[in-house]
């Protein structure tokens, strides 16, 4: 009987290996090859119009060695770069990177916290019982189905300075008294793109949430109702500690997508300076500014940066979550 | 929180709930009314576009006159525009009297639907709409072929690299997609796939399998042992079992996952920026991202932009709403239990 079953395993281990080869392979070739190649495609000075690797006349590598990176960086190429005159005179920090690091950043922070304000508001709006709870659910989902490019579009429209309906209402109300340029000025319009992409994203984190709050069972309440303990105190010792784990997952995942946001700001502001991310920063130096190889380094700088959050995150969420099991 | 939240109970008034359903209603507000104002806006042109207006209007007779001076030849036959083309404001006011119910609803539908005609005939968006079509389903198709059997395996057989392998998925689904760009366009450019829809099916992969696998695996773990058993008993072997016994109780799933990766390919813009350069070839998201014209040159885009926003986003929404259990499991399964 243990030989038949271990026959038995062997063979559905060889079918799981079977089952699973098409999808590795494909795996393999949108994910792992283009990774490869994009750190392959850093260390040369490539052309996006020709791909070329090498001087086609002359034969004549055109190796860079890191110096796309030290371009993207410090805004310098190699030699200069070891120099201590250099380090004295240049103005390396404001290299386009580090201005588009911070607005990432900027707005990443941003957008994840309003989110997580208004999903928890929302979740706990959509946990109570109430007429029309359906027709709530329903229309919480309308932001997050669509598409950015819809909702950049359909901003715009709303926060365009001379006939936008945003700045007529908010002089209605007597908010303002001369009209917000939001698309334009510097700073509103890094306003204008968390604001945009908390719109958008709330309903995931609600939803996220919600979910988490339906698994608090209904007599730990009951039990703290009779014991006699306030709607906050209920909320912050009871809730917040049970649906902390699912919360922290959904945090994660949000701040990994912000970090690598590109259509919202390159469709609302294009390439603008001021609120330019690293994403809008690598297409740009890719597709526009055609090089490729710089445009590469730039993309690999993204890819680490976001690994590297994603597992200093993973390294916390796990503390936490053991913390919560206790 | 069993209790029903209600305005009136037997104590009398409740402030409290008065509280909530304000709350309620201005979360209400704020998820929909910038649809709203798209869907309003996607009807009106002329002045009325540049005038910030809070409710449905029917167009005015500025519109109409732009209208009727925009297809001078239509209007010939009926008077309003002179031979030479030219429509004077009395001829138009003079047509426009002398025609009957059904007639002016039928030219006041016409100028309301102007901006729907101008984006789909004249900017041949119909063909974007086709793309974006048929992108979204081969993309949905490919991810299912290749999950289906991959979570089989990952969720009911055990083998050495099995948790190496779902941790591998799990961190592709947070690659940066401008981190594969540039190695993908090199793949695109070799394959010679630009502007070729194969190029964003074969990109549109790298996001939608690995959550595709993901949720189907959280699914398929939850289908009870002894169905598979009884499957190996009668001699079945895991090709069989998958699409016998399994693929049946799966369809909720599938739905699930379709319309997730469905709706990921549909609203992807990255790679359909930089992978399709020719219109006609184009996907609904670049095209409308790149509309700058109005119906005519004295017009702001923002009629006919939200007109192509709103046609390509009905669908979605329709969609959205009828499965809209399915998706919020869907959605939360995968990342909670994930």
């Amino acid at each position: 009987m243990a030989a038949v079953r271990s026959q038995l395993n062997r063979s559905r281990i060889r079918w799981a290996w079977l089952f699973l080869a098409p999808m590795l392979v494909a795996l393999f070739l949108v994910a792992f090859y283009p990774l490869a190649m994009t750190f392959f495609y850093s260390l040369f000075d490539v052309r996006t119009s020709d791909l070329q690797l090498a001087d086609p006349q002359t034969g004549e590598s055109y190796f860079f060695g890191l110096r796309n990176y030290w371009r993207i960086l410090f805004d310098t190429s190699y030699p200069e770069f070891f120099s201590l005159s250099w380090w004295r005179t240049s103005a390396w920090w404001q290299a386009d990177w580090w201005g588009a690091l911070k607005n990432t950043f900027i707005f990443a922070i941003g957008s994840v916290s309003l989110e997580l304000v208004f999903g928890m508001i929302v979740a706990l709006i959509l946990n109570v019982n109430f007429k029309g709870r359906g027709w709530m659910r329903a229309a919480i989902l309308v932001p997050w189905a669509l598409p950015t490019v819809v909702s950049a579009k359909m901003w715009s429209w709303i926060l365009d300075t001379e006939n936008g309906i945003m700045n007529d209402l908010l002089t209605k109300l007597h908010i303002i008294k001369d009209n917000i340029n939001w698309i334009g000025n510097d700073f509103w319009s890094m306003v204008a793109i968390i604001g945009v992409d908390a719109w958008k994203t709330t309903p995931f984190m609600a939803l996220l949430i919600l979910a988490a709050l339906q698994t608090v069972p209904e007599s730990m309440y009951e039990a703290a109702r009779v014991d006699g303990v306030s709607k906050w105190n209920q909320f912050w010792y009871l809730t917040l500690p049970v649906i902390k784990p699912a919360v922290i997952v959904a945090l994660i995942f949000r701040t990994l997508d912000a970090l690598r946001v590109f259509d919202l700001i390159y469709v609302l502001t294009a390439n603008s300076r001021s609120t330019m991310s690293v994403s809008v920063l690598a297409r740009k130096t890719l597709m526009e500014d055609q090089y490729f190889g710089r445009g590469s380094a730039a993309s690999v700088l993204i890819f680490i940066l976001v690994g590297v959050i994603a597992i200093i995150y993973l390294k916390l969420g796990r503390v936490k979550l053991t913390e919560g099991g206790k | 929180m069993a209790q029903e939240m209600k305005l009136i109970t037997k104590k009398g008034f409740n402030w409290l709930g008065l509280g909530f359903f304000a709350l309620v209603i201005l979360t209400f507000i704020a998820a929909v009314s910038p649809f709203y104002y798209a869907v309003m806006t996607s009807f009106e042109s002329g002045q009325q576009l540049i005038e910030p207006n809070y409710l449905p209007q029917l167009p005015k007779q500025d519109q109409y006159n732009i209208f009727i001076r925009s297809h001078p030849e239509d209007f010939v036959k009926v008077g309003a525009c002179d031979e030479s083309l030219k429509c004077s404001n009395e001829n138009i006011e003079n047509y426009m009297q002398s025609l009957d119910r059904w007639g002016k609803i039928k030219l006041t539908n016409k100028v309301l639907f102007k901006n729907y005609i101008f984006v789909f005939v004249q900017k041949k968006f119909y063909r974007n709409f086709a793309n974006s079509v048929l992108v979204a389903t081969c993309t949905v198709v490919l991810a299912m072929i290749l999950a289906l059997t991959a979570s089989f395996a990952l969720a009911r057989i055990s083998f050495k690299g099995r948790g190496a392998i779902l941790m591998v998925i799990l961190s592709i689904s947070t690659f940066p997609q401008v981190a594969i760009l540039s190695g993908m366009y090199q793949m695109v450019y070799y394959l010679d796939l630009f502007n070729d829809y194969k190029s964003l099916i074969l990109s549109y992969t790298v996001f939608t399998l690995p959550f595709t696998i993901w949720i189907l695996t959280t699914f398929i773990r939850q289908i009870p042992v002894e169905l598979e058993e009884a499957a190996i008993m009668d001699g079945a072997n895991p090709l069989q079992t998958l699409f016998r016994i399994f693929l049946p109780l799966l369809w909720p799933a599938i739905v699930t996952t379709g319309l997730l990766a469905f709706i990921g390919a549909w609203n992807e813009y990255l790679f359909a920026l930089s992978f399709i350069i020719d219109t006609s070839h184009q996907t609904v998201t670049p095209v409308i991202a790149s509309l700058t014209a109005g119906t005519s040159r004295y017009e702001v885009a923002g009629g006919t932009i939200m007109a192509a926003s709103v046609s390509i986003t009905i669908p979605l929404i329709i969609l959205v709403l009828i499965f809209q259990r399915k998706i919020v499991s869907g959605l939360t399964g995968g990342a909670i239990k994930g």
